[in-house]
């Protein structure tokens, strides 16, 4: 009897520890994914072509476009975004340095200038460390993003496409989204009104924050993320090249007609590590000096 | 089997069990106009009246189940050797074996008919409470709190070996909830160990219906279905050479 | 072959109390007595014939069934009570039979009724067991015991908590199955007058060992088992105290 017991526990001894492998074997794109992003937060400098849309039943409501170039050594950075919402365009430059933002929109032709005190700066310098984490708060951060997407790693696939590149890709149904994200993203959209009345004052120079703000449709009723297609690429050099995620949400307004919300966010980095980050010239321009304006913080 | 009706009958006289099958069918019914009230008041849907039975079942394997099944497995075994009743049925022609075959396939139709009653109780909250209720979701439904039976009956089983080790039921149930709690923590800082452990396919539920039939689903079935054959081989060559 | 049969029969327990190379056979038809003092080793036997302990050497018969090997087989034809095994406090004293006749496929229901009947507890068969006192439980374990028309009894002190009344109603009923249906009896005891109405052959067991066998036949003129079993008793412990003496 005793050999018996054993043949069985030897057996299913065995088949416990095929069945783990196996399952942990075919994790290559979440892997990939994991090594493409640690690699990619260690580069210094890169350009990168962002833009965000949002579209109503089909119809292009907003659109962000932008071409930024970062360096990341001594923060100094430009972009160039533009916004098209309902149809009207504006385009916004920005040039940040170290303790200097400049911004030019297309409304008018000065330039706002920013500075920011020795003392903001040092406190943005100390934030700035603090992201580092140590490499055993690291660790203990990857195993905890491990555990909360151990059911969608799987799901990851990878595909090769031109240039030695590989993409991944995750596609979520209603179904699959988790619980916290399908609240997350309805409680914002049902509350967004609040957001926009504090907003709306901002502004910047001749800049109206409204309208660089999307005029989203009042969602009141059975709203939920209906699905969620999360796109990387990653080079041979296994940098995260670009990154896609689009959205989609439906709902009810307070009419009670039916609208599908779609919003793509989507980014591409270029030339990393040998990007050049080229200055604005105020010499001869019209310059605004800026305040800032949230005095709050600083004491 | 005439044991396991013997079993099943045990476990239904008890009035803790028919207390804890009201409050499982109870408890989705109670939370799902909650939820609604809620809904309502802060503005969110976290969920409609179609993933509202896998978010009672995301609670339930995490938490409940587990609880109810310690609470099973060690009366079951630990307590019934406490009692001296054991041995009631023991010196009877029942082999050690039958006896322990019949306890588990026990713990599993209990498992089951509480996983059973919190689905269709949570299916007939959503329909009624909540908006958009449709078959597809029901059928989902239906199929994830069936295989959330899988995982804990694994853990079940580990703790029916667990139980054994035990002379009394508090000490056996008190093991039992520290050990679960160790496995989902390691299931959180540890993924690497957790991956041995059932409990890291507790809410594995959602990976079928995120992927399916892949490589993955496959080695965790094996995985399961192995880890509860082996516990239940050493579970049972423990409970053979057991005196009472 | 005899109904039960013990062959060099040792179990040691860790606080060196046990059995040690305990041989002997109960033949068809009779009621056997093993009689001793108290921690003796009597249930410590008694559960090893019903395996719920397992012997470090020697073996075991019922009805030429090896107990270890083939129980179910060996029990399908027994009965048992064995002290210290208790019924199910929360079911009445139907349902912990009903429990007990399921593993009998062939019993009819009406039986569980019949032995209730027998040991006067019929009009408490739908009481729970946790409002029993000690004799009544005893009671239902004499009727569990009984239950599937068993043509082999093992009863391990089975008039535990019993009133007078009560063993006189014992008595009778075990003398009266052995007498009309042929029912073989093993009955562990500490009560002498117990073994000296119903045995006809007793074995007395002392520190885990056996320490005398006989026959009713074998006494001599004027002798009784009491007799006998003073005897040895007093003799065993005159036996250890020269052995001290002269230490």
């Amino acid at each position: 009897m005793n050999k018996k017991v054993l043949a069985v526990a030897g057996i299913s001894g065995l088949l416990m520890v095929g069945g783990v492998l196996s399952a942990s074997a075919s994790t290559s794109g979440y892997d990939l994914f994991k090594t493409a992003v640690k690699k990619t937060h260690t580069i210094n400098s890169f350009t990168a072509h962002t833009s965000a849309s949002l579209s109503d039943n089909g119809k292009e409501m907003y659109l962000v476009d932008s071409l930024n170039t970062a360096n990341l050594k001594d923060e100094s950075g430009n972009s160039n975004v533009s916004v098209t919402n309902g149809g009207t365009t504006t385009k916004v430059d920005y040039f940040s340095k170290a303790n200097q933002t400049v911004v030019k929109s297309s409304k008018d032709d000065k330039y706002y200038v920013k500075e920011e005190s020795e003392h903001k700066k040092e406190f943005k310098h100390k934030e700035h460390k603090d992201e580092n984490l140590s490499p055993k708060m690291q660790k203990d951060v990857e195993a905890i993003f491990d555990a909360l997407t151990k059911n969608y790693q799987d799901k990851i696939t990878a595909k090769d496409i031109a240039n030695g590149n590989t993409e991944l890709q995750l596609d979520l149904s209603k179904n699959q989204i988790p619980t916290v994200g399908q609240a997350v993203v309805s409680f914002f959209l049902k509350n967004i009104d609040q957001r926009k009345n504090h907003m709306e004052k901002a502004e910047f120079g001749s800049l109206q924050f409204a309208d660089l703000k999307p005029q989203l449709p009042q969602l009141t009723n059975n709203i939920n993320v209906s699905r969620v297609v999360l796109k990387g690429v990653v080079d041979k050099n296994e940098y995260l090249v670009g990154q896609e995620a689009t959205i989609y949400v439906s709902g009810e307004d307070v009419n009670g007609t039916h609208h599908d919300l779609v919003l793509k966010l989507a980014n591409k980095f270029d030339q990393l590590n040998n990007s050049k980050v080229t200055n604005v010239d105020l010499t001869g321009k019209k310059v605004v000096k800026v305040q800032d304006k949230h005095t709050g913080h600083e004491d | 089997m005439p044991n396991l009706q013997n079993e099943w009958n045990k476990l239904l006289r008890k009035k803790s069990s028919i207390v804890l099958f009201c409050l499982s069918a109870l408890f989705p019914l109670l939370v799902g106009p909650a939820i609604q009230m809620m809904q309502n008041k802060f503005g969110f849907t976290a969920f409609d009246g179609e993933s509202f039975p896998l978010v009672i079942l995301s609670l339930a394997v995490s938490f409940y189940l587990p609880l109810l099944l310690a609470l099973c497995v060690s009366d079951m075994f630990a307590g019934e050797q406490e009692q001296k009743t054991l041995s009631f049925l023991l010196v009877r022609p029942l082999s050690r074996f039958k006896l322990f075959t019949s306890k588990i396939v026990c713990t599993g139709i209990y498992l089951l008919t509480l996983l059973m009653l919190v689905c269709l109780s949570s299916l007939i909250t959503g329909a009624i409470w909540l908006e958009n209720f449709t078959f597809s979701g029901l059928l989902i439904s239906l199929s994830a709190f069936l295989l959330s039976w899988f995982p804990l009956m694994a853990i079940g089983i580990l703790l029916v070996f667990l139980a054994l080790w035990f002379g009394s039921s508090s000490k056996a149930l008190t093991f039992s909830i520290l050990l679960y709690l160790v496995m989902v923590v390691l299931t959180y800082l540890f993924p690497g160990i957790a991956q041995w452990l059932p409990a890291y396919d507790n809410d594995w539920y959602q990976r079928w219906i995120n992927s399916g039939f892949t490589m993955v689903t496959m080695g965790r079935t094996i995985y399961l279905v192995s880890f509860s054959a082996l516990f239940f081989t050493v579970g049972y060559y423990k409970f053979s050479r057991k005196e009472f | 072959m005899p109904v039960l049969e013990l062959q060099n029969v040792t179990k040691q327990y860790k606080n060196g109390r046990g059995v040690e190379n305990i041989s002997f056979s109960v033949e068809h038809g009779e009621i056997f007595g093993l009689l001793g003092p108290n921690g003796a080793g009597k249930t410590t036997l008694m559960k090893c014939i019903v395996a719920l302990s397992h012997p470090e050497q020697g073996k075991i018969l019922i009805n030429g069934y090896n107990v270890m090997e083939h129980f179910e087989l060996a029990m399908q034809s027994v009965g048992t009570l064995i002290s210290g095994v208790e019924a199910f406090d929360y079911l009445t004293a139907y349902q912990n039979l009903l429990l007990a006749a399921r593993l009998y496929p062939s019993l009819e229901k009406g039986r569980i009724d019949e032995v209730l009947h027998w040991v006067g507890m019929e009009e408490h068969k739908h009481e729970k067991v946790k409002s029993f006192s000690t004799g009544m439980r005893q009671r239902l374990y004499l009727a569990a015991a009984l239950l599937s028309k068993p043509s082999f009894v093992i009863l391990d002190e089975p008039t535990n908590g019993l009133d007078i009344e009560g063993k006189l109603d014992f008595q009778e009923l075990i003398s009266r199955l052995a007498k009309d249906e042929g029912v073989t009896f093993i009955l562990s005891t500490h009560l002498i007058d117990e073994v000296e109405r119903l045995c006809n052959r007793i074995a007395i067991l002392s520190k885990g060992k056996i320490i005398a066998e006989v026959d009713k036949n074998q006494l001599a003129e004027g002798q009784t088992f009491e007799s006998f079993y003073i005897n040895h008793i007093r003799k065993g412990k005159e036996v250890n105290q020269n052995a001290q003496l002269t230490k």
